[in-house]
């Protein structure tokens, strides 16, 4: 069975965070122009799972964001041009 | 956001999308204005980000900041401004004109409404950087919960400080209170509330010199006379917040010693055409204040923009 999805991006926020919004929101709009080749998920740290899943990840700060498990970006802003660039750098080295 | 053309010239340009340039841009393209705003970072600015805002007019149970703030977005929107995401790096006065540069090109402007906000600061100082997302925060109720059970130090002075140190002495095991060798600004009033807090040391007379570590922090040097090194696993730079406004030093607009834009009673700076509002004029710090704030200078440009185009036509 085909399985599209070749990258996955992992979201750190809070939800009290107010750089986090922005964060989500620019990954959300990135991610959407690979037709469906990225997954993103996104980890709430105000929760016991999100915040021990996070510091077993060496995330120390939201938001923080991960591409195929890979600490990419800690806060925000960050820009759209390097999370494409750090999404294709993952895509080439997808199998 | 929308992609107009660089280098096209607009009556109207705003720098900054929080509620104060976006009330700026509903005023101008309300009136007929072409109206161009450019945001760097997150449309709404810091409104965005509160989890509730409780005293906005109209919302009886309170609102998000983010469904307040695509409320305005999505008038403006209806109204015709143009959204272009980028970073304004400089404006210069051509006389007739306005030069809005960004990192992608210029825009032109007739006028020209300031809403840059206010940004934290940072200390500058070695390993700040390096460490950033590795043990140096600047959000105690964000990061605060990665720092559970360990030792933690707080550099600031200010009211803000204050309220961080508190929150994270009921988090952490312990807090290093660095108000600097100026001391909190609260005066000795912070230092008997601090003192109810066991876990918490306020070291006095030192500034923070370095932060150290290896993949992340683990201690900190000072300027003090008798204390040299704290071991600690993070660091939170909790400074006060001062007006984004150096650019706009750099074209010739007046700002008081704090950073905060001069503008008269029609939000008017001392460059004619030039309008300022919001945060950065240091007004209220609130949303309301900068709606108000808004509203006056989209007003105020739109009678600039008029006259200047009457004068243009005689």
């Amino acid at each position: 069975m085909w399985r599209l999805v070749m990258v996955k991006i992992d979201v750190y926020f809070s939800p009290v965070c107010p750089h986090c919004p922005g964060a989500k929101r620019l990954v959300a709009e990135v991610s959407s122009e690979y037709g469906g080749r990225v997954e993103v998920e996104e980890i709430n740290t105000y929760t016991r799972e999100g915040i021990e899943r996070g510091m077993a990840n060496g995330v120390m700060a939201v938001p923080t964001v991960f591409v195929d498990a890979v600490k990419k970006f800690v806060g925000f802003p960050f820009s759209r041009e390097a999370l494409a660039a750090a999404v294709d750098d993952a895509l080439a080295r997808s199998p | 956001m929308d992609r107009p053309m660089s280098g096209e010239l607009f009556d109207v340009v705003i720098l900054g999308g929080g509620p104060a340039g976006l009330t700026a841009g509903i005023y101008t393209a309300r009136h007929g204005l072409s109206t161009l705003l450019i945001e760097g970072k997150q449309l709404g600015g810091r409104a965005w980000g509160p989890h509730r805002i409780e005293n906005y007019p109209g919302f009886p149970q309170g609102v998000t900041g983010q469904e307040l703030m695509e409320r305005f977005i999505a008038q403006a929107r209806r109204f015709g401004v143009g959204f272009r995401e980028e970073t304004v790096v400089g404006l210069s006065d051509m006389g007739g004109t306005k030069m809005v540069l960004t990192r992608g090109g210029s825009y032109e402007a007739r006028a020209v409404v300031v809403a840059t906000g206010i940004q934290k600061q940072q200390l500058s100082i070695p390993g700040e950087m390096e460490f950033k997302g590795r043990g140096v925060a600047y959000c105690a109720i964000c990061d605060g919960p990665f720092y559970a059970d360990k030792t933690v130090a707080v550099v600031g002075s200010g009211k803000n400080a204050v309220e961080d140190i508190t929150k994270l002495a009921e988090i952490v095991q312990k807090v290093y209170a660095i108000p600097g060798s100026k001391g909190f600004s609260g005066g000795s009033g912070v230092l008997q509330e601090l003192f109810e807090y066991l876990n918490v040391e306020v070291i006095e007379g030192a500034d923070l010199k370095s932060i150290g570590g290896d993949e992340f922090v683990t201690h900190i040097d000072l300027e003090h006379e008798s204390l040299g090194r704290l071991e600690v696993d993070g660091v939170f730079i909790i400074l006060d917040n001062v007006p984004t406004t150096d650019m706009l030093k750099e074209a010739g607009i007046e700002t008081d010693e704090g950073g905060c834009v001069q503008v008269d009673r029609n939000q008017e700076t001392n460059i004619s055409g030039v309008f300022a509002a919001g945060d950065c004029v240091c007004g209220g710090m609130q949303v309301t204040t900068a709606t108000g704030d808004g509203a006056k200078a989209g007003l105020a440009a739109l009678r600039y923009v008029r006259a200047l185009k009457r004068k243009r036509s005689t």
